[in-house]
């Protein structure tokens, strides 16, 4: 498991290498010129030319793109703002557990919600249960987030005055983003715990269990949930990925300073250290979790267990 | 069992992050020795020179009819408070709040208004002595000294971030009050105001020893102390009791502090200004949406104040050699079949005003007597008789309209193709982003049409040099018309000499018939505050300084 684990974060190296190249070429081609859009409209061609030569935007690119990457590998350094004059790094770290918090309460609330609902539509296939459950699944993926967090303001903020309707003040400041941003989630969640329950719940074992005089609820949590997670797993990490990512209009509408809204501030002024060092933070965030759900499924299901014990051996007999 | 202590390991790290991300995050200012108390600052020694500004101001209000806290709402985290960066939307929002300046214009193209600056001259060719208070402190009670002055000067200069300041030759000080300023050409009129009021003025000594270059913890002079800047979030500033300007007759518009403590709260969704202010969050918004403003208008419990917005939106034409756009009559013909009324009804209504000319009555200099004057007020027939006499057919011409991709630059979009539509000319509108627009706006085979917005400096003639200044741009318009006689009467109303109201009417007359650029309409900026919020102040900069707003009694009580 050592080794496997070593070897997914070697491989990390190259991934992480590409996001940073990738995005640093798509930088350096769209038009837009950071040196204008950092001075009054005033400025002369001259001073112009004198910020560009400043922050260093007339060097080539492969020197550009070189001194980027040095600054990274050797320091973990991603340079500065150019608009804010901040490190970049100072900043995400700043601003990274404000987005990790949505991100995991969202997650949090997807799986509790989600899972359950996915079960009763399955054990319940075509019934009430399953109607409901479905139900409110379409409802929450066909919504989208931004139009559910403000009607959560109007409602719970303007009408009832119980949540604050923005701001990052304490924990009762994160439940209507949290809610409107897991609501997607939780539908995503539910359809796909449905499709992998029943198929799991057809399964011969299943019937074994039966016929070997079973209870339902024991069936159900013992042989039918552990194996139907699988695919469950993938999209709670592919969504915890996505979250991290894409938090951005979620913190945008409740004025919460994340790394979503700090990436966008970026782009629309052009500032390239603060957009490559975004993007390159969360790809390694998406690829850390990414190898964290590897090895949930290793833990969870144990042909992926016994697989990994078969080579160990083999290495050894060899 | 592994299993068991997976799933609790990854419960715990959870919560840890929750709790992480949960926590309230503060960046104090760093502990400050104690500043001198107001009675040991030195008091005002020197009567006004001849030459001083002398502002007409009241004397702050007492301390005890204070109202405790404003909340005002700002559109972007200035998420860096260092003096000597650039401007962004957040830093324009605070800095006058944060810091204190040689002068400053109490409006645009009004009177200079003594700061930290008492008096200041012109003593030589393009030479200026500039004497300050002796007695400016800051809040760390460190003595701002010419010494200071000239440094904050040098440094800002040398960043090279503060545009009018690439105007200085140099500027030393003479001695602990006075500043001699060498600049590289004569100024026009404003232009020692500008960079006068430019430069924030700090303490080498306080500057220095800040591990973050003010970043986050500014020691400034002004009426207000930051105690609390929580990044991306909000500001809290709280009056100082022992602010070194005592005189009542220098404590001018920008230093005043009517109000006990302020908060600036970051409101980046449009949307959350309106519910900010119903929820009682904030007290003064001024990014209401259109769609909003109707809740607070008739109102009781909320005032809204309508200020005309600095920004002009005009129509400029491609000038580029051969572009069937140097044709004035086809220009023209254009200009007639747009209806600006029309257009305000339908982008802004009730907050938007139609233009006589690139510039608004905010600019010094702007002649009242050009709204009675026609300025190509809409008609359709005289818009076909020109563009007959430009020798073009209808259905011939195709334009393409670069705008930028907000909101209302489409809105105007679409309202100029449908009226050019009348007219016979197709239009293709082509809206970008504004980094993508600001790139391209200078080539001249982006557009043929731009929809653009221009603002400038304190007077008219400031918006026209944008456009018109052939200097500027290779030899060129903004917009490639070569024109000698218009540059010869910018130059001649630009200049202070030639600043006068028969040289500005004189250009106005002669860029109303070439237009090479037509002036559209103005949006009104509209400020919706708590009704207790009595007089509503703000900067050139259009930026709210909730510290000269007037309040109500019983405001925030």
């Amino acid at each position: 498991m050592g080794r496997y684990i070593l070897k997914r974060l070697i491989w990390m190296i190259p991934v992480v290498l590409g996001v940073t190249i990738l995005v640093f070429s798509i930088m350096y081609l769209i038009p837009g010129d950071p040196a204008k859009m950092m001075l009054s409209p005033e400025a002369t061609p001259e001073e112009i030319a004198a910020k560009r030569e400043e922050l260093g935007l007339n060097e080539p690119y492969l020197v550009r793109l070189g001194k980027f990457l040095g600054g990274i590998v050797f320091r973990f350094d991603f340079g500065d703002s150019w608009v804010y004059n901040q490190p970049v790094t100072k900043e995400l770290l700043n601003r990274f557990p404000r987005t990790l918090t949505i991100a995991v309460i969202c997650i949090g609330l997807q799986i509790i919600i989600g899972i359950p609902l996915g079960i009763i539509a399955a054990v319940n296939q075509n019934g009430l249960g399953d109607r409901i459950s479905m139900f409110i699944a379409l409802f929450g993926i066909s919504l989208p987030n931004f139009w559910i967090a403000l009607m959560l303001i109007l409602f719970f903020s303007v009408k009832l005055g119980w949540l604050p309707p923005f701001g990052i003040d304490g924990f009762k400041y994160y439940i209507l983003p949290c809610i409107a941003n897991a609501f997607p989630g939780i539908a995503t969640q539910a359809r796909q715990t449905r499709s992998s329950m029943l198929e799991v719940i057809r399964s011969d074992y299943i019937t074994t269990a039966r016929a070997k005089g079973m209870s339902e609820l024991q069936i159900l949590l013992k042989h039918a949930l552990p194996n139907a997670l699988l695919p469950v797993i993938t999209i709670i990490g592919n969504g915890m990925g996505m979250l991290l990512a894409g938090t951005v209009v979620i913190e945008s509408i409740f004025s919460i300073p994340g790394i979503g809204m700090y990436l966008v501030g970026g782009i629309n002024s052009r500032d390239y250290n603060i957009v490559q060092s975004s993007v390159i933070f969360l790809a390694l965030a998406f690829t850390f979790i990414m190898l964290l759900v590897d090895l949930a499924y290793a833990f969870i299901d144990p042909r992926i267990k016994a697989q990994f014990a078969r080579k160990h051996k083999r290495g050894h007999h060899a | 069992m592994k299993r068991k202590f997976l799933v609790v390991f990854l419960a715990l790290s959870m919560l840890l992050s929750v709790l992480s991300g949960c926590a309230k995050e503060v960046e104090k200012p760093v502990e400050e020795p104690a500043a001198p108390a107001a009675t040991e600052a030195p008091a005002v020694t020197e009567a006004p020179a001849a030459t001083e500004v002398p502002a007409a101001t009241e004397a702050p209000v007492e301390e005890l009819a204070l109202p405790e806290i404003v909340s005002i709402a700002i559109g972007a985290d200035p998420a860096d408070l260092a003096p000597f960066v650039g401007m962004s939307m957040g830093r324009i929002a605070v800095l006058k709040t944060i810091y204190e300046y040689l002068i400053e214009t109490d409006s645009m193209g009004g009177a200079a208004v003594p700061m930290i600056a008492k008096s200041w001259e012109k003593t030589g060719d393009k030479v200026y002595k500039i004497t300050i208070f002796d007695n400016v402190y800051d809040s760390a009670g460190n003595h701002i000294t010419a010494a200071d002055v000239a440094w904050s000067y040098n440094t800002a200069k040398e960043l090279g971030n503060l545009r009018p300041l690439g105007d200085i030759v140099s500027i030393s000080a003479v001695d602990d009050v006075t500043v001699n300023l060498e600049v590289k050409s004569n100024f026009g009129p404003g232009g020692l105001e500008k960079v006068l009021s430019e430069c924030p003025i700090v303490s080498q000594k306080a500057y220095e020893a800040s591990p973050d270059g003010f970043a986050t913890k500014p020691i400034t002079s002004g009426p207000y102390l930051l105690t609390e800047y929580v990044p991306g979030s909000s500001l809290t500033f709280e009056r100082r009791e022992d602010y070194w300007q005592t005189d009542p007759q220098y404590r001018t518009l920008f230093s005043q502090a009517n109000v006990k403590k302020i908060v600036f709260k970051v409101i980046t969704e449009a949307a959350q200004n309106a519910i900010a202010l119903e929820t009682g969050n904030v007290d003064i918004a001024a990014g209401v949406t259109q769609d909003d403003l109707a809740r607070f208008m008739n109102n009781p419990a909320f005032t809204t104040f309508n200020f005309l917005d600095n920004l002009t939106q005009n129509l400029q034409f491609n000038g580029s050699e051969g572009h069937p756009l140097t044709n004035k009559e086809l220009r023209q013909a254009i200009a007639y079949a747009i209806d600006t009324s029309a257009m305000c009804e339908a982008v802004a209504p009730g907050a938007c005003t139609p233009a006589h000319t690139i510039g608004n009555p905010n600019f010094g200099g702007y002649l009242k007597k050009w709204e009675s004057e026609p300025y190509y007020e809409y008609d359709l027939e005289k818009a076909k008789e020109l563009f007959a006499a430009s020798g073009h057919t209808p259905g011939e011409l195709t334009f393409k309209l670069l705008a930028q991709n907000d909101a209302r630059s489409g809105l105007m979009a679409q309202i100029i193709q449908a009226q050019l539509g009348e007219l016979g000319i197709a239009v293709e509108i082509s809206q970008v982003e504004s980094a993508v627009y600001n790139q391209i706006q200078y080539d001249p085979t982006a557009y043929d049409l731009l929809l653009a917005m221009s603002a400038g400096g304190d007077f008219i003639f400031s918006p026209w040099q944008l456009v018109y200044d052939q200097n500027r741009y290779n030899g060129t318009t903004s917009n490639f018309f070569k024109d000698d006689e218009l540059q010869s009467l910018l130059a001649t109303v630009s200049s202070l000499e030639g600043f006068n109201e028969a040289n500005v009417d004189a250009f106005q007359q002669y860029q109303k018939e070439q237009l090479y650029a037509y002036g559209m309409l103005s949006f009104n900026s509209i400020i919706v505050a708590d009704s207790g919020v009595l007089k509503v102040v703000r900067d050139t900069r259009g930026q709210v300084i909730p510290g000269a707003c007037e309040y109500a009694a019983d405001f925030n009580k």
